[in-house]
This record gives structure tokens, C-alpha cells and sequence, in this order.
């Protein structure tokens, strides 16, 4: 017994140690969001505490944060779900029916996660631009459904063949449709696995810059990221609003991320995995 | 159960229509302009740090105009810049007004509007030779609204305490004068010069000189680059570009981050140089958008040329090379007549009316070279490069509109090992003529 | 016969139907159309279009730099795998465990993906090239006193660093959600046969991870080989153009130096070799998967 606690506490602590180091980046950011830029500049490693808030007025007013955060948070939910729903139904169907097609399709999707977006960049903007299907938070959803799909397609199906089929089985013996299989028995299986991509795909949506900025022209359509941006200047950039800025942009997700671990848990102690 | 299937294909039918019904052409302004009196403008600005200005500056021409409605496009910094640049033209959805770098006008020139016909009245409203420099295969298709200078600031204060007296800057005339210089002011204790160890520093600024001091027509700095690609040019032997480079050994010598050459981060090094703890600094007037602001920094500077040899009468050895860098183009690959109008209206007001010059000037700290300015700027550094420009002691870098989009990357990166020891005198040479043999096989 | 075909239609349809569409009209076509595009000599400013066929595939592999960028990228993706998913792995088993203060020591380990990577990469810029040399200078420690970012060799490394540190977060949770599927009455079995630690680690947690171990390594490879915003923000390229990876090099290829064709065309290259390397690995991995 008394091994096994010494043990616990030196692991304990190393992971404490390792957190603080991994934490150490964002603690700068935390910091430096109360001081000035010039501050910032001259001497980046003070640890004295400052509480001005006079960044984060900046911040707020030149971002225009409630339109801003309006447009992230929408495009965010409906993204995830658009790409959830769709991708889960996916992988359910090249998971379970074992036809040509579907293995021909998976492989595609999955190697499809290997093209780095500059590839398609200026082709999917001249496609689209020519058919005026630009600047509109459409667009951008049809995109991201596009370009998320195989992320979550792959994920989803990596669990679902984790399943065992029995319980399909069963309920197709019952008599039941493959619609009411998947929605009633398979889908409340992959709530650990939904949470997970839910988090990344939160996170991927909710920072993306690039994308945006090229489907989104008008300024009332911009999200957080494309008007963080505005710090950033020919040379150099701004610190002391841009870290007031992130702050500000990062807080909802880190809610986000602490609610859906209970989830994650909860869910696992409801029995749903058996 | 029936209720859940419903529910879920509804959501499904719902998505499916709310995609193939929506072809919003919400980008376009076209349509919207043809029978209202309303005209709407963007404006793409790759002057980042002055997004602001620009934005309020819009607003206040709304109420003196407001039937015109202007737009930002800000953008991000660097490369993807040009990515969005690129998207905008690739969704045939341009934008009207552009302020962008004049290489890259020259290089997308068929999309924009040629002004040629306005050149008469740019250029009774400007200072000599400023809408010469903006010419491009002699047309007309971008404006100039600053002029910028570079060289070796220094700031007064520092240098004046290093060397006992007030220092005298046309005393500099030869490279032996400023090793004499830099020497003192290293005795008394100061690190006398600072190069950024950039590559657009080392490369597009410092090393352009090498084509452009060969002489002072740019069609034969042109020729000069032009010859180097086909292999005619043996740039080792070319007493420019030998003189430029002992120079440049010199500040390396001198240079306050000799230990760590390649670090390069421009707020601090303007913000070392702002508070006085290196004398010289080999970089451009812009730095005062940088320190402008700060706090508690000197405030009294200047600036004084990069000499390239030992006779003082060498052509570039008492003159500050100055550029145009960006220049307001108009869109002509997808806007309407009225809004081109509309845009050179806007232009004109902008260069000469009050609020215009003064948002210019004062607000975004750019060196207009436009005649009857009458807003003052606090800008020091552009003050001192003015000097230079009222007596005709310029230099014009006019070749680098010419040279490749990529040429500063790749010779600043050859310039950069040689900064930092990595590479001798040969190497670089034999670096630099394989790159521009390399652009003469695209 | 012919109505159970309608049927399997109709599955297809209704479930495949929409990812596959969406995913064909916003992916692939435009990669055809990309792939098209390399044919001809098609510039963003001039707007030609006129077959060259495979010119700019030579002009690719006459490039030197070329090759050493790809060889570059591959060693660091190799690296940047290998320590993320070791460092993942185990916080994630060390987090699995129902120990006091696990969710915060969870959101901790994963606040490195709540910034972006632009935004991250300038931070550990300033972290290497500012602060680490000013501690370094102050406490006389030669690895520290000038900064990674001025040599090529320790540049690889901050990439890797970087890199692994924020996939490190990523990845843990992928790890422990696989966990959780882990039958809880298999693991006390083996504690009451007398397995210790390390035991049950290799002989039943490790094999029931396989599945997540393929989706994380191709998650890893993946995204170092597409890492862009990290390498604009923390080198850019430097020093001296030394470490530029392969997206990087394409950006400055196709859109800065304006060699669209020759850019996307070591775009359509590199997409084929991670392609093959991400498949072939996870096609073993599959193959080593327990269906439960």
C-alpha cells in the first residue's frame, strides 16, 4: 500500500511540473493581456501583475466583439452540426455495408485529409466565384461541411466497427429499419466519440482564419478570427490587444471544453457502452 | 419512434434546400448599381497597420458624399496578402480601389484602369519626378500618395554624446569617413550601427542598391539585372556591387547584434534604436509608425547615405534612395463605369482636400510628395529623407518594380548566410548570378 | 433481386448521400480542377490557358530545393509523430485513472489547441528567439544563448517541439475516449491474475488501442504534413530559407514568386507521397485491429 501512494505522488507531481511547463506559453498570454505593447516588447519575461484593462476595451471596440462573436458562434453550431449528422450517417454506411463503393469512397476521404487547403484554394474560389456563390454564410458552411466531413467520417468509423454488431443484429431481427438502427441504437453509442470530434471540429471552426477570409468579403460577416487579425500589421504586431483579443476568443471554447469532459464522463457512467 | 424519423428527415430535406436555394450573389455590387444612384466601393488595403485610418477616413467622406459608400478590405500581414489579392481577382469579384505594392500593380497591370489621361493634372498637383517614379512601362495606372526614403538613421542624441560634438552628416562622404565614425563612436563605449537581419532588409533594401546605383536611368538598371540572368554580368568583378559589399562588411564589423545576427524582430530592434542604445540603424523612414508613439524614447533623429566607396563624387554616395512603395490602383477587370469614377473622384479628394492630406499626413504618418501639403507631421525620419528629396539627392530604386516577385526571398536569404559567417565573399556571388540564371529558365 | 438493389440505393442515398456530394463539390473538384491547371500555363495575372503538359512537373524536379524541403518535412513529421503520440499516450492512461484534479489536469494538457496556430507560432517565436537567450544569457546556459531560431539544426527541433506540443493535447483525447471502450472486467481480471502495470499495459490496454493508435498516427502525419501557419509564424522559412516545409515552400512557390503551375504541381507531388505513406500505414494498422 504505502508503495503504491509514494508512487502516486511522484507521478502527481511530475505531471504538475509538466503541466505548468505546457501551461507557460498561455500564462504569457494571460499576463501580457494586462500590459502595453511597448511593455511587452522591452522586457517579455516579467512576471509582475498588472491590471489594466485598457487592452481589452481596445480589443473589444476595434473587433466589434458582439457582431464578431455573433457570426463565430453561428457559424460554429450550425457547422458542427451539419458536419456531425451528416459524417456520423456516413460512416455508419461504409462501417456496415461492406459494398465496393463504399471501401472505393472511404479510401478517397480518408487520403483526402492529406491535401493541405493551399492546393485548393485558388481552384475552389475561382469555381465558386464564377457561380456567385461567395460571401454568404452558406457558402462557408457548404465548405466546411465539405472539408470536415472526412475528419469526422474517419473517426466515426473507426469506433463504429468497435461496436459489436450484435445489438444491429438483434434489432434487425426485431423487425427494425436500418434508419431507426442507426438513430436509436448506434448514434447514442458514439456519444464518447461525438464529444471528442465535437471539441476538435469546435475548435478547428471556431479559429479558422483562412477560409473565411476568403469567403467572407463583407465586414458584418466576420468572425473572431478575421478581426483578431487586425492586430497583426506589416511588420509587427500589436501584443498588448491581440492577447486581450485571444482571451476574449478563447474563453467560450474553454467553457465549451469543460462542459462537454462531464459529458464525456457522464455518459460513460450512464452504462451507455456495453 | 415515427415522430424521431420525421423529425431527423425533415432536418436532412431542410439542409438539402436551404443549400441547392441559396445562390446569394451578395458579393457582387454590379447589379445593385445599374439604376440606383447609390454607389458602393471596396477598398483593398495592404497597409495593415493603418486599416483604422482608412475605415474612419471612409466614413468622413460618406457625409461630405453620401451617395458613396466605401468599404475596407483589410488584410493580414505578408504572403497572404497576395492570397487574398489573387482570391478576389479569382472570384471575379475584384475590388474597386486597391492600395498595393507597385510590383505587384505591375504585375497584375492588365486588370487595372490606365490613367494616362490624368497624368497632366497628377502631376501639376505633385512634387517633380513623383508621378515619374510611379509610371510603369510608362502608363499612368497607379497613384502615389507617399514617398519613402532609406538608409543609415541615427539618432542625434546618441551620437552627438558618443563623439563629444554635434555631428555633422555631410561630413560622411566615403566609406573610409564612416569606418573613421563608426570607430569613435565604438571607443566611447556605443554600439555604433544595427542591421535587421531580415531578408527583405539585406535583400530588397540593402542589396537593390547594387543594381540600382549602376546607373541613373532604370532602363539600364533593367538591363544590368536582364544581363545578369543571361549570364553576361561577372558580378564580382563590378565595382559597385564590390564597394557595396565592403560596406557592408564594415556594419557587419560594427553591428550590435553581431551574436545573434539572424534574430530579427523589428519591434525591437526599432524600440533599441528609439532608446538610444545603438547609434545607426540601417532602415527606412517607416520605423516611425513603429517608435511614433511610444513612450519615453528621443525624439530627434536623422539620416544619412549608405556609402558604396572612397571617392565622395560616386554616384550614391551623398544621395538616399527613395521609392513610391505603394500606389492606389483602380480596378478595370469588373467594375462599372460610374463606380471607376466614382473611385478616381475619390482618389482626388483624398490627395487634396484638408481632411484627406490630413488623415494622410497626420493620422497615418505617410510622406506625401504632393505640392501645398499644408498638414505638419511629427515624422522626424520622413522629414529628414525630405531634406534629401528638395535637393535632388535621390536615388531612384525604380528596378525593383521589375525584378521577380520572389527575388528579395531568395537573395536575401544568399545575404543572410553571409551575415551571419555561414558563407565568403565567392559564395555569395557565385549564389546570387545562379539565382537570377535561374529566373532567365521560368 | 432488383428491389433489394433499390433498397441498397436508397441506403446509400439517404446516408451517404449528402457528406459524399458536399464532399465531391468542395474537395475534388477543385483538386481536378487544380490538377488541370498544372497541365497548363495558367497565371493568376495573366490568365492563359495553354497546355504544357508536363513542363512544370520537370521544372519540379529540376529544383534541388525541392527535394531537401520534402526530405526535411519528412524527417520532421516522422519526429513530430513519434513524440506526440508517445506523449499522448501516456497522459493519456495517466488521466484515465479517476485521480483527484483529472479534468483540470485534462483542459490543461489541452489548452495548447484553444489558440490558433498563427497566433501560437508567433508566441514560442518570441519564447525562443527573446526569452529563452535572455534566461540563457543571464544563467550561462550555452544551449540557450543565442536563439534556436538563428540555426537550422535547433529550428528543426522548435518545429518538432512546437508541433508535438500541441498535438500532444489533440491526440490525449482521442487516446482516452479509446480507453473508455476498454471493458473494465478485462483489466481487474488480469489485476486479480496478478498483472502489474506494465503487464496489463502491453498485453491488454496497448492491443484493444489499436484502432486509436491508427487514427492518431494518421492524425499526426496528416497535420505535419500540412503544417503552415506554424512555420509562417515560428521560422518563416529561416534562417535563410532553411526551414521551409513542403506546404510552405508551395505557398511561396504558387502565390509569391508566381509560379502557379509549378507550385501546384509540387502540391499534386507531395499529396502523393503522404497519401501513400498515410495509407499504407493505416492499412497495417487496420489490420492489426481487434473487432470487438
Amino acid at each position: 500500500m504505502k508503495k503504491k501512494n509514494s508512487g502516486t505522488i511522484v507521478k502527481n507531481l511530475l505531471l504538475s511540473v509538466l503541466l505548468v511547463a505546457f501551461l507557460f506559453p498561455f500564462i504569457e498570454v494571460i499576463i501580457n493581456s494586462f500590459r502595453t505593447t511597448q511593455q511587452f516588447i522591452s522586457n517579455p519575461v516579467s512576471f509582475r501583475i498588472q491590471l489594466s484593462l485598457k487592452n481589452y476595451v481596445t480589443a473589444y471596440k476595434s473587433m466589434n466583439f458582439p457582431t464578431a462573436f455573433f457570426n463565430s458562434a453561428v457559424i460554429t453550431i450550425t457547422g458542427i452540426c451539419l458536419i456531425i449528422l451528416f459524417s456520423s450517417m456516413a460512416a455508419y454506411l461504409f462501417a456496415r455495408f461492406k459494398w465496393r463503393i463504399n471501401s472505393v469512397l472511404f479510401f478517397i476521404m480518408t487520403a483526402s485529409m492529406t491535401i493541405p487547403f493551399q492546393v485548393v484554394m485558388i481552384p475552389l474560389v475561382t469555381i465558386y466565384g464564377s457561380i456567385g456563390f461567395l460571401n454568404s454564410r452558406q457558402a462557408l458552411l457548404f465548405m466546411y461541411l465539405g472539408f470536415g466531413a472526412p475528419f469526422a467520417v474517419f473517426t466515426f468509423h473507426g469506433f463504429i466497427k468497435g461496436i459489436p454488431i450484435a445489438l444491429e443484429e438483434a434489432a434487425s431481427i426485431d423487425g427494425a429499419s436500418k434508419i431507426r438502427i442507426f438513430f436509436q441504437i448506434v448514434l447514442p453509442l458514439l456519444t464518447p466519440v461525438l464529444a471528442t470530434v465535437i471539441v476538435l471540429d469546435v475548435l478547428w471552426l471556431w479559429n479558422d482564419y483562412l477560409l473565411p477570409s476568403l469567403i467572407l468579403q463583407s465586414a458584418n460577416l466576420r468572425t473572431l478570427p478575421l478581426s483578431t487579425y487586425n492586430f497583426f500589421s506589416s511588420y509587427s504586431v500589436d501584443y498588448g490587444p491581440l492577447m486581450a483579443g485571444l482571451i476574449m476568443t478563447l474563453l467560450p471554447v474553454l467553457f465549451l471544453y469543460l462542459f462537454l469532459q462531464k459529458y464525456i464522463i457522464e455518459g460513460i457512467a450512464a452504462g451507455a457502452v456495453k | 419512434m415515427k415522430r424521431q424519423i420525421f423529425l431527423i428527415s425533415g432536418i436532412y430535406l431542410l439542409c438539402i434546400f436551404s443549400f441547392t436555394g441559396c445562390t446569394k450573389s451578395s458579393g457582387s455590387t454590379k447589379s445593385r448599381n445599374s439604376s440606383d444612384k447609390e454607389i458602393k466601393l471596396t477598398f483593398f488595403n495592404t497597409s495593415a497597420e493603418v486599416n483604422n485610418q482608412f475605415s474612419e477616413l471612409f466614413d468622413v467622406y460618406h457625409q461630405s458624399h453620401p451617395n458613396v459608400t466605401i468599404t475596407l478590405i483589410p488584410t493580414p500581414i505578408g504572403g497572404q496578402q497576395i492570397q487574398q489579392f489573387q482570391s478576389l481577382i479569382a472570384s471575379k469579384n475584384p475590388a474597386t480601389l486597391a492600395n498595393l505594392d507597385i510590383g505587384t500593380i505591375y504585375l497584375y497591370k492588365n486588370k487595372f484602369m490606365d490613367l494616362t489621361s490624368e497624368k497632366d493634372y497628377f502631376e501639376n498637383i505633385s512634387q517633380q519626378d513623383a508621378v515619374d517614379s510611379a509610371l510603369l512601362d510608362g502608363k499612368l495606372i497607379g497613384i502615389p500618395y507617399t514617398v519613402q526614403g532609406y538608409g543609415l538613421l541615427y539618432n542625434k542624441r546618441v551620437v552627438d554624446t558618443a563623439l563629444g560634438t554635434t555631428f555633422d552628416p555631410s561630413s560622411i562622404k566615403t566609406r573610409n569617413d564612416l569606418e573613421a565614425l563608426f570607430k569613435k563612436i565604438s571607443q566611447a563605449g556605443v554600439p555604433p550601427v544595427m542591421i535587421h537581419g531580415a531578408n527583405w532588409s539585406v535583400g530588397a533594401h540593402y542589396l537593390t542598391l547594387a543594381y540600382a546605383l549602376q546607373s541613373p536611368d532604370v532602363a539600364k538598371d533593367v538591363q544590368f539585372v536582364t544581363d545578369m540572368e543571361n549570364g553576361k554580368v561577372d558580378l564580382g568583378k563590378n565595382a559597385i556591387y564590390s564597394g557595396l559589399l565592403d560596406t557592408f562588411d564594415l556594419l557587419k564589423k560594427y553591428n550590435y547584434r553581431k551574436n545573434d545576427p539572424l534574430v530579427a524582430d523589428y519591434a525591437k530592434d526599432c524600440l533599441d534604436f528609439a532608446s538610444g542604445k545603438v547609434a545607426f540603424f540601417f532602415m527606412g523612414d517607416w520605423v516611425w509608425s513603429q517608435i511614433g508613439s511610444l513612450e519615453g524614447i528621443d525624439r530627434e533623429y536623422g539620416i544619412i547615405p549608405v556609402p558604396v566607396s572612397n571617392s565622395p563624387d560616386d554616384y550614391g554616395n551623398s544621395r538616399i534612395p527613395v521609392s513610391e512603395p505603394k500606389l492606389f490602383a483602380i480596378d478595370n477587370s469588373g467594375s462599372t463605369p460610374e463606380q471607376q469614377a466614382a473611385a478616381v473622384d475619390f482618389i482626388k479628394w483624398l490627395l487634396t482636400s484638408a481632411e484627406g492630406q490630413a488623415a494622410l499626413v497626420s493620422k497615418m504618418g505617410f510622406n506625401m510628395p504632393y505640392k501645398g501639403v499644408t498638414v505638419k507631421s511629427d515624422n522626424v525620419l520622413s522629414a529628414a529623407v525630405s531634406k534629401y528629396i528638395q535637393s535632388g539627392k535621390t536615388i531612384s530604386i525604380g528596378v525593383m518594380t521589375y525584378l521577380p516577385a520572389d527575388y528579395y526571398t531568395a537573395t536575401g536569404d544568399s545575404m543572410l548566410k553571409y551575415l551571419a559567417g555561414k558563407t565568403d565573399r565567392q559564395s555569395l556571388t557565385n549564389e546570387l548570378l545562379a539565382y537570377w540564371e535561374s529566373v532567365a529558365a521560368r | 433481386m432488383v428491389k433489394q438493389k433499390q433498397k441498397n440505393i436508397g441506403t446509400f442515398l439517404f446516408f451517404g448521400g449528402p457528406a459524399v456530394f458536399v464532399f465531391f463539390a468542395v474537395v475534388l473538384v477543385p483538386l481536378a480542377f487544380g490538377f488541370y491547371l498544372t497541365l497548363t500555363n495558367w497565371n493568376m495575372s495573366s490568365g492563359q490557358h495553354r497546355f504544357v503538359w508536363l513542363k512544370n512537373y520537370k521544372q519540379v524536379f529540376s529544383d534541388a530545393s525541392y527535394l531537401s524541403q520534402l526530405w526535411f518535412t519528412l524527417k520532421y513529421a516522422f519526429f513530430s509523430v513519434i513524440f506526440s503520440n508517445a506523449g499522448a499516450f501516456f497522459l493519456g492512461l495517466s488521466l484515465n485513472r479517476g485521480m483527484k484534479g483529472q479534468s483540470v489536469l485534462r483542459t490543461g494538457f489541452f489548452t495548447p489547441n484553444l489558440i490558433g496556430g498563427l497566433v501560437l507560432g508567433y508566441l514560442w517565436q518570441i519564447l525562443f528567439s527573446q526569452v529563452l537567450p535572455y534566461i540563457g544569457r543571464k544563467y550561462g546556459l550555452p544551449l540557450f544563448a543565442t536563439s534556436w531560431l538563428s540555426d537550422t539544426g535547433r529550428a528543426f527541433w522548435a518545429l518538432v517541439i512546437v508541433n508535438s506540443w500541441q498535438l500532444i493535447g489533440y491526440l490525449m483525447i482521442v487516446y482516452i475516449a479509446g480507453f473508455v471502450n476498454i471493458p473494465s472486467d478485462l483489466l481487474e481480471a488480469a489485476e486479480i491474475d496478478g498483472a502489474g502495470g506494465i503487464k496489463k499495459i502491453t498485453s491488454i490496454i496497448l492491443p484493444l488501442s489499436v484502432s486509436s493508435i491508427t487514427i492518431c498516427v494518421f492524425l499526426a502525419l496528416s497535420r505535419s504534413f500540412l503544417t503552415y501557419d506554424l512555420n509562417l509564424a515560428l521560422t518563416n522559412g529561416g534562417p535563410y530559407g532553411s526551414t521551409e516545409l513542403a506546404s510552405f515552400h508551395i505557398v511561396q512557390k504558387a502565390f509569391l514568386s508566381n509560379q502557379y503551375g509549378v507550385g501546384q504541381a509540387e502540391a499534386v507531388i507531395l499529396f502523393i507521397v503522404v497519401a501513400a505513406i498515410a495509407l499504407t500505414q493505416s492499412f497495417l494498422m487496420k489490420k492489426m485491429e481487434v473487432e470487438a
